[in-house]
C-alpha cells in the first residue's frame, strides 16, 4: 500500500507540472494577479507532495491513513485550481474584460475594503460564484448583457470579508460576525435548556441542527446585507428575482439536517429590517408588498417551525449587526451613493417595474454606456 | 447565488485546522519522543481556542461548531466540553502523545476530514 501511495503521489507531482504549463504568456492584463497566484498555490502543492513522498514520518505503516487523508486534500485542491482557475485563464475571453471593469467599478464606488478587487470570469456553469482562496468571481457568460441580477455581485463579494486574515480594516465587520454569533449560540442554549425542562428534550435535536446552521447561515445574511447596503433597493428586487426563477420552498425549515443557505423569506426579512434602517421606507414597503404577491404564487406557506428556526428577534438582531458591520468597515452605502453603476441598476428595476416592454431596449443602451466606463 | 463562496470558505478553514492536527499526529506517530515543539505549540493553541470559541475568531467559532457537533454523534460516555477540556489539560500537562490522546486528536482530526469532504462535493456538485 506503501508504494502504491507513492505511485499516486508521483503521478500528482506530474498533472501539478503540466498544470503550470498550460497558462499562456503572458496571461491576459485581468487574469495577470490570478495566474500569479495559481502559480503560487500550485508550487505550494508541490512543495507538500514531494514531504508526503519521502519524509521519514511518512515511511512508517503507522501514518499511511494520514498520509492518504493529506494526500486527498491536495488533489483536490489541484483539481480545484485547474478546473476553476486555470480554466477561467486559459479559456478568457471578451466578456470577460467587460465585466472585470465592471467589478472594479463597484469596488470602487463602494469603497470595497479589500485592496485587490476579485478577478472575473464569463465561464460559470451556475449562477454567481465566488472562489475566495483564488479571489475569483464566476458568472454566466451572458451576465454583464443584463442588469437585473447584478446587484446580486455585490453579496459576492462580501464573502471575502469573512476570510481575510490579519486585515485592520475589515476586523470589525468579522468582530461583528461573532458577536452576533455568540447572540444566536445564547439564544438556542437558552430554548435547550428550557425544551429539556418542559419538552422532555423532544426538539433538541432540532434547536441543535438550527444553532449549528446559523454559522452558516449568518455568513449568507451577512453577505446579504452587505448587498442590500451597498447596492440599495436594487438588491431586494434582485432576491425577489431569484426566488421567483430559481428558488425551491420559500418557507423550507432542515429538520435535525444539515443547510447552508437560510430560506428565502428569513432572507427577505433581513433585507427589508436594512433598508429600515438605511430609511428607505417607501422601497421597503415596495419590496415588501411585491413579495406578498409572489408568495401567493409560490402557493407555499410557513409552517409553525419556521419561526423557531428563524425567530423574529434574531434577524432583526441579525440585521442590526451586520449593517453596523458593513457601515463599520467605511463602506459607502446606498443612502450616500451616487455611483454609475448603482444608479444605473437601481434605474433598471425602477424601469422594470414601470414598462417592462420599453425596459428591454432601455437596458441594452445602458448595458453600451456601461461597458465604456473605465474604472481607472 | 451559489453553495460555492461559502463552501469554499468551510473547506479552506476546515481543511487548515486538519492540517495542524495530521502534523501533530504523523510526527507524533513516528516518534512520540521528538514531535516539534512548533507543531505541539500550534495544536495546544488551537485545543485552548476550541475550548473557548466564543471569545476566538469567527473561523475559530465556525471550526468549533464542526467538531463540537460530530463529537456529539460519536461520544457515548462524554460530552463535547468534557472531552475538550480532558486533551487541553494533557497538552497542558505535556502529555500530548500518550496514546489514549492522540486517539482523541484522531477523531478531532475525522471530525475536520468529514467536514472537508462534503464541503469539496457540495462544491464541485453545486458548482
Amino acid at each position: 500500500m506503501q508504494h502504491y501511495l507513492e505511485a499516486i503521489i508521483a503521478e500528482t507531482i506530474e498533472r501539478a507540472k503540466r498544470l503550470k504549463t498550460r497558462f499562456p504568456t503572458p496571461p491576459p492584463l485581468h487574469f495577470q494577479v490570478l495566474a500569479h497566484g495559481c502559480l503560487k498555490l500550485i508550487n505550494d502543492k508541490i512543495s507538500l507532495l514531494n514531504d508526503l513522498y519521502s519524509a521519514p514520518v511518512y515511511q512508517v505503516p503507522l501514518n499511511q491513513s494520514a498520509r492518504l487523508r493529506d494526500l486527498k486534500n491536495i488533489i483536490w485542491e489541484i483539481d480545484i485550481i485547474e478546473n476553476v482557475a486555470v480554466s477561467a485563464i486559459s479559456r478568457h475571453n471578451d466578456d470577460d474584460i467587460k465585466i472585470n471593469k465592471f467589478v472594479q467599478q463597484i469596488c470602487k464606488e463602494i469603497n470595497y475594503p479589500i485592496p485587490v478587487p476579485p478577478t472575473v470570469s464569463a465561464l460559470s456553469t451556475n449562477y454567481y460564484q465566488i472562489y475566495p482562496q483564488f479571489n475569483l468571481l464566476c458568472v454566466p457568460l451572458l451576465e454583464c448583457d443584463f442588469l437585473l441580477h447584478l446587484p446580486d455581485l455585490y453579496h459576492e463579494l462580501a464573502h471575502p470579508l469573512f476570510w481575510t486574515e490579519n486585515d485592520d480594516r475589515i476586523n470589525l465587520f468579522q468582530e461583528r460576525a461573532k458577536a452576533f454569533y455568540n447572540v444566536v449560540s445564547g439564544h438556542f442554549d437558552r430554548v435547550i435548556l428550557e425544551d429539556q425542562r418542559i419538552n422532555n428534550s423532544g426538539s433538541v435535536p432540532n434547536y441543535e441542527a438550527w444553532k449549528k446552521n446559523w454559522i452558516n447561515w449568518l455568513i449568507e445574511f451577512f453577505c446579504d446585507i452587505f448587498g442590500v447596503c451597498t447596492a440599495g433597493a436594487a438588491y431586494g428586487w434582485a432576491h425577489i428575482h431569484l426566488a421567483m426563477k430559481r428558488g425551491s420552498n420559500p418557507f423550507e425549515v432542515p429538520l435535525h439536517s444539515k443547510s447552508t443557505h437560510p430560506n428565502d423569506e428569513a432572507r427577505m426579512q433581513v433585507i427589508l429590517y436594512v433598508l429600515e434602517y438605511m430609511q428607505l421606507q417607501s422601497q421597503k414597503d415596495s419590496i415588501e408588498k411585491k413579495w406578498q404577491e409572489v408568495q401567493g404564487v409560490l402557493t407555499r406557506q410557513k409552517n409553525t417551525l419556521h419561526s423557531f428556526a428563524y425567530p423574529t428577534e434574531l434577524l432583526r438582531e441579525c440585521a442590526l449587526f451586520g449593517f453596523k458591520a458593513v457601515v463599520g468597515i467605511h463602506c459607502n452605502i446606498a443612502t450616500n451613493q451616487n455611483g454609475f453603476i448603482f444608479k444605473a441598476l437601481n434605474e433598471a428595476w425602477t424601469h422594470y417595474w414601470n414598462d417592462y416592454n420599453s425596459f428591454f431596449k432601455w437596458e441594452q443602451k445602458k448595458v453600451e454606456e456601461m461597458h465604456l466606463i473605465n474604472p481607472n | 447565488m451559489s453553495d460555492v463562496g461559502l463552501n469554499s470558505n468551510i473547506y479552506d478553514v476546515s481543511s487548515k485546522y486538519l492540517g495542524i492536527l495530521n502534523r501533530f499526529l504523523v510526527e507524533a506517530n513516528y516518534d512520540s519522543t521528538a514531535v516539534s515543539p512548533e507543531s505541539a505549540e500550534e495544536l495546544q493553541t488551537f485545543l485552548h481556542q476550541l475550548s473557548d470559541p466564543s471569545s476566538m475568531s469567527f473561523q475559530i467559532q465556525m471550526v468549533a461548531q464542526i467538531i463540537q457537533s460530530y463529537l456529539k454523534k460519536h461520544l457515548r460516555s462524554q460530552t463535547s466540553e468534557v472531552f475538550l477540556h480532558d486533551l487541553t489539560s494533557h497538552f497542558d500537562r505535556k502529555m500530548g502523545t500518550n496514546p489514549e490522546v492522540l486517539q482523541k486528536l484522531t477523531l478531532l482530526a475525522e471530525a475536520l476530514n468529514e467536514e472537508c469532504t462534503n464541503a469539496y462535493s457540495r462544491m464541485r456538485f453545486n458548482g
